[in-house]
């Protein structure tokens, strides 16, 4: 027969009532609890009798204290008194039992028991959900703020829209639970006084507990893999999980050894303390090196070059990538070798894709011309006035009201032949730039030649059929 | 702390205060206070012990000697004062009571 088991707890350690029932029925059936955990329980095999039990929430206790100390022992002393015995202490939660089922119960007053929930409460999950919350919030502002200043990278990157429904997701979770315990400890105050009745914690939120640190959980795997390709993201990834595992594991053992070794919870805390901090430095110093080292823009960067070529020993990367339009299409010039076709932004969310090319001579001094070309996809009718405003923000410098004549603007002209429906060129003063807004119904296109010939009215039929379909 | 911090005491926090107007070890209370009420009141040893700690965080009560694990305690001033509060509170309700009934 078994001496021991583990049991997995669907319920939570701030659900005294349940908890002591368990216990109650595992008495009954010959199981006594052996360890706490905030999952499994551990059992050992005993006789068989009908105990009541009792869990009280330790205010004073001191995880980093050698146990038991002065302040357990008294406590110890006073419930020995009624014959309630421990058999678990873990700092905070102290379970007693008792033969004597009509034993004067170990809290009796009402309003101290909502005091201690609220004040355990506030030490096991307040603190992170305000920090969590916190954090959220200061990052959320800073994404926004970046959608605000480059709408269409942000948009378009799937990683950056998944993370931003997430962080608004575990924000509104820390906010509810924040909230709902407030509720309760208003209600709870109210009732103690006036019935002399507890009214319990809200219970079973570890399911959401579970699925918040999830979240969490994506939301930096996605920050990872939104600087890295995926291959190295997962590295990155498996290496913040493996180093967290370790200090987790090893702060433990510290924390353990100081209270064996008799110090006082004081120099235990300081102790632990100076090793997350240094721990955190060191994780942040490797992070870093990591991204910088392993990170190439991942999802800013959709291709490798084919080869790199030395100009002027400045490097050059060559790419082969497949464009929908390319120079030779317009100029009907044959020059495969000489340049480089890259697809240096391809990005889809489901409010809009967004491309960014460009065509170059491989040499700069050539005399061959080149074309840069940012193309939007606008999914949802809302976001095609967002990304017009953008692109003409990105074509356009505004220099202010004290601006001389001779500033870059938008003019429209004749989208005809570009088969678009408004159509602006770039001009900078009188100089007409071959640089194009042309405006389609779901697609916007900023295109730029570096070539001082016209484009024909045939170019411009190409263009419109490469991307007014 | 409930109660606005001891503007009012729950039955529990008053026997205790009572019972340490003399001096007294904290486990002798647990005793005292049922058999000072004819066992209408009793008070946990979990609570017994919690509201030792705040009382005497608050200053209303103080250690007077430790000897092995047992420690007596004794109230002070401000203990004795809020004690007398509490006191004449519960004789107003008394006679608020009796003023009510008594018109019946």
């Amino acid at each position: 027969m078994k001496e021991t088991k583990k049991c997995f707890v669907g319920f939570s350690l701030s659900d005294q009532e349940c908890m002591e029932a368990y216990l109650e029925e595992q008495a009954e059936q010959g199981w006594m609890l052996e360890k706490l955990g905030s999952m499994f329980w551990q059992f050992r095999r005993t006789e068989s009798k009908k105990l009541r039990f009792a869990v009280l929430y330790f205010a004073n206790a001191d995880e980093y204290q050698p146990q038991p100390n002065e302040t357990l022992n008294e406590l110890y002393m006073f419930c020995e008194h009624d014959g309630w015995v421990p058999i678990n202490n873990t700092g905070r939660i102290q379970i007693f039992c008792n033969e004597d089922t009509e034993a004067t119960p170990i809290e009796t007053d009402p309003a101290v028991k909502v005091e201690l929930l609220n004040h355990m409460w506030k030490k096991s999950k307040g603190f992170g959900l305000w920090l969590a919350l916190l954090t959220v919030l200061f990052q959320l502002g800073l994404d926004v703020w970046m959608i605000g200043n480059m709408p269409l990278n942000r948009l378009s990157n799937p990683y950056m829209v998944t993370v931003l429904w997430l962080e608004i997701l575990i924000a509104v979770y820390a906010t509810v639970v924040i909230l709902q315990h407030a509720v309760w400890y208003r209600k709870a105050r109210r009732k103690a006084n006036e019935e002399q009745a507890v009214l319990p914690l809200p219970s079973g939120d570890w399911m959401f507990g579970v699925g918040w640190f999830l979240a969490m959980l994506a939301v930096i795997s996605l920050r990872i893999f939104s600087v890295c390709r995926i291959h190295r993201g997962i590295v990155i990834l498996l290496g913040t999980c493996l180093f967290i595992c370790a200090i987790a594991f090893f702060l433990q053992y510290a924390i353990a050894h100081g209270k064996r070794k008799g110090i006082s919870g004081r120099k235990n805390r300081g102790r632990s303390t100076g090793i997350l901090v240094v721990s955190c430095v060191i994780y942040g110093l490797l992070f870093g090196f990591a991204l910088v080292t392993l990170g190439d823009g991942g999802y800013l960067r959709s291709s490798e070059p084919i080869a790199t070529r030395e100009n002027d020993a400045v490097p050059f990367d060559i790419y082969r990538d497949k464009l929908p339009l390319t120079l030779e299409a317009l100029w009907g010039e044959n020059v495969n070798g000489e340049y480089s076709y890259e697809m240096r932004i391809d990005n889809s969310s489901f409010l809009l894709d967004y491309q960014t090319m460009v065509q170059q001579p491989c040499d700069p001094k050539s005399s061959l011309s080149s074309m840069n070309c940012s193309v939007v996809k606008v999914k949802k009718v809302w976001m095609y006035g967002i990304c017009e405003q953008q692109l003409k923000k990105e074509m356009t410098h505004d220099y202010g009201e004290d601006a001389e004549e001779d500033f870059e603007r938008l003019l429209a002209v004749d989208a005809t032949a570009w088969n678009a429906k408004k159509v602006y060129r770039l001009c900078h003063g009188d100089d007409m730039r071959n640089e194009f807004l042309l405006c389609y119904d779901r697609c916007l296109v900023k295109i730029r030649f570096e070539e001082d010939a016209e484009l024909t009215e045939k170019q411009m039929r190409i263009i419109g059929e490469v991307f007014g379909k | 702390m409930p109660r606005m911090k001891f503007q009012t005491l729950t039955e529990q926090m008053f026997y205790i205060l009572l019972c340490l107007r003399q001096e007294c070890y904290g486990l002798d209370i647990l005793d005292k206070i049922p058999t000072m009420t004819e066992h209408r009141v009793k008070v946990g040893s979990g609570t017994l012990y919690t509201l030792l700690e705040q009382f005497r965080e608050e200053g209303l009560i103080r250690e007077t000697k430790v000897e092995g694990r047992r420690r007596s305690y004794l109230i002070t001033d401000q203990g004795e004062e809020l004690l007398k509060r509490e006191y004449g509170r519960i004789l107003a309700q008394v006679e608020d009571y009796q003023r009510f009934c008594g018109k019946e």
